[in-house]
């Protein structure tokens, strides 16, 4: 049993998947274990925070996987195409809600997680990031997408370029500009984050 | 001065403070950003953004999710099997020449049918093949002198050959028939009678050299049964016909070696001919 986990251990994601399409159970797993938790925290982020969608959608993402292995194309990056299909069942929900109503909702959630037993240096961290998902959530769905990407999944400008099938230039160039704009919501934090700033530049 | 894109920005803010920028790459920057303050708080958020350990903040499914997948990859690998078996057999809501078994057991029943057929017209082939050779024997053993239906141009005389016994002909050996010697009688016939078609080894031996040579040859080639001689001078053919006997390989005879190699081409039109100089011929048949 060892054995055949090391096996599929060190085996490319691309065989794996080639392995899924022969219905090899363990090929499956080690897929899934894999990438269960990037992309349940993908969708859990992608859709407004919410455990329950992020479940179906891992759920339902990973049973595409079983029914219709053929679809992938050996040629291609593995983990592009399970993004590329993840940021096509994102989209698709979009088109049937509106975005600014559960932004609202997921800014009272994060506000109440915040305030417990921490130090002020932390709850002004904390207060940080709360204020950076809120202002993510009124950002359109394609700059959230692309910050998510690069910040959170952390993929190259080449993997998002793929994903979201636009030229590597206009990645980086909304990239910037989502910066940009997150900037101008959160200059009220710029001490703080100087002192982190800091204090990593002076550790490392 | 080198053209910079807004996409190299973010590289800029990651690797250099505002101060540490080239001349150039300032005034590049300067042209997407306000001023100094607004640079240096974007690379702070970018730099914090970038430093923050992103794969703690990963969470976890629940584990029953896991065993939900597992299931349903089981009953994939199931089901189409199971979906396959039941079509084979009878699934009422099909038609009954759209049932799957149906079809196959049709498309079986053709391949079998197909190779019997072919078998059987390939054995059928062989044989007329046989009945052929055994037939142009025969009328070779009539074209024999007595026999002979057609006038010798030569009017020489023709010498008796030795019979060939091929009673036991008909009832084929299992190893290939052997040509063993053609031995030309060259003493009575003429050169220009000589068929050009007819592969003559020994041509310009003597009878006593050929005799000689087939003593040895005898003696060294295994010991082989007699055949007795009938009259297999052809005479009667009306058709051009091309017979090729081709002899399996002697281990050690260098008679049986050219017989090999022989082609006899028998035509009508030199039949006369040929008559005569078959005649002088003695073909030898060993059976291994």
């Amino acid at each position: 049993m060892a054995k055949s986990n090391s096996k599929y251990q060190s085996t490319p994601d691309e065989q794996l998947m080639l392995l899924v399409a022969s219905k090899d159970s363990k090929a499956f797993e080690e897929l899934y274990d894999r990438y269960n938790r990037q992309m349940y925290t993908y969708f859990h982020r992608m859709l407004w925070k919410d455990k329950e969608k992020a479940h179906d959608f891992t759920q339902e993402l990973f049973t595409k996987l079983i029914h219709k292995p053929e679809l992938f194309n050996a040629e291609r990056n593995f983990k592009t195409w399970l993004y590329s299909i993840a940021h096509n069942m994102c989209k698709n929900e979009y088109a049937k809600h509106e975005v600014r109503q559960h932004a609202h909702s997921e800014i009272k959630y994060t506000q109440e997680q915040s305030h417990d037993g921490q130090t002020s240096r932390q709850m002004d961290k904390n207060a940080f990031y709360t204020e950076l998902e809120v202002a993510l959530a009124e950002l359109d769905e394609v700059k959230r997408t692309t910050f998510e990407l690069r910040f959170k999944q952390e993929m190259s400008i080449q993997e998002i370029s793929e994903i979201m099938e636009c030229s590597e230039g206009t990645v980086k160039s909304r990239l910037f500009y989502t910066l940009k704009q997150l900037n101008g919501r959160l200059k009220v934090y710029e001490g703080i984050l100087g002192f982190f700033i800091l204090l990593i530049d002076r550790l490392s | 001065m080198k053209k910079y894109d807004p996409e190299d920005i973010e590289y800029l803010m990651i690797h250099k403070q505002f101060h540490e920028l080239y001349p150039e790459e300032k005034e590049f920057v300067l042209q997407h950003v306000e001023g100094v303050e607004e640079y240096e708080s974007m690379r702070k958020m970018l730099l914090e953004l970038k430093n923050s350990s992103i794969q703690d903040d990963w969470l976890t499914p629940d584990a029953s999710l896991k065993k939900a997948l597992m299931a349903e990859f089981a009953k994939e690998r199931k089901g189409r099997f199971s979906i396959w078996l039941n079509s084979l057999f009878a699934m009422p809501e099909r038609p009954f020449y759209r049932q799957t078994g149906v079809q196959w057991s049709f498309g079986l029943v053709v391949i079998a049918l197909g190779t019997f057929i072919f078998l059987q017209q390939s054995s059928d082939v062989k044989v007329l093949a046989e009945n052929n050779v055994s037939s142009q024997e025969a009328s070779n053993a009539e074209a024999r002198p007595g026999n002979s239906t057609q006038p010798n141009s030569s009017n020489q005389a023709i010498p008796s050959k030795p019979e060939v016994d091929l009673s036991g002909m008909d009832k084929l050996p299992q190893a290939p028939v052997v040509l063993a010697q053609v031995q030309p009688v060259m003493n009575n016939v003429p050169q220009e009678d000589v068929g050009p078609k007819v592969q003559n080894y020994k041509s310009d031996a003597s009878e006593e050299s050929i005799a000689e040579s087939d003593a040895v040859d005898m003696a060294m080639a295994p010991p082989a049964p007699e055949v007795k001689q009938t009259e297999l001078e052809k005479d009667a053919v009306t058709n051009n016909t091309a017979t090729t006997l081709s002899a399996g390989a002697s281990t050690t005879s260098q008679n049986i070696k050219f017989i090999q190699d022989a082609t006899i081409f028998i035509s009508s039109a030199e039949s006369a001919q040929m008559t005569n100089y078959a005649e002088l011929l003695e073909i030898t048949f060993t059976a291994r």
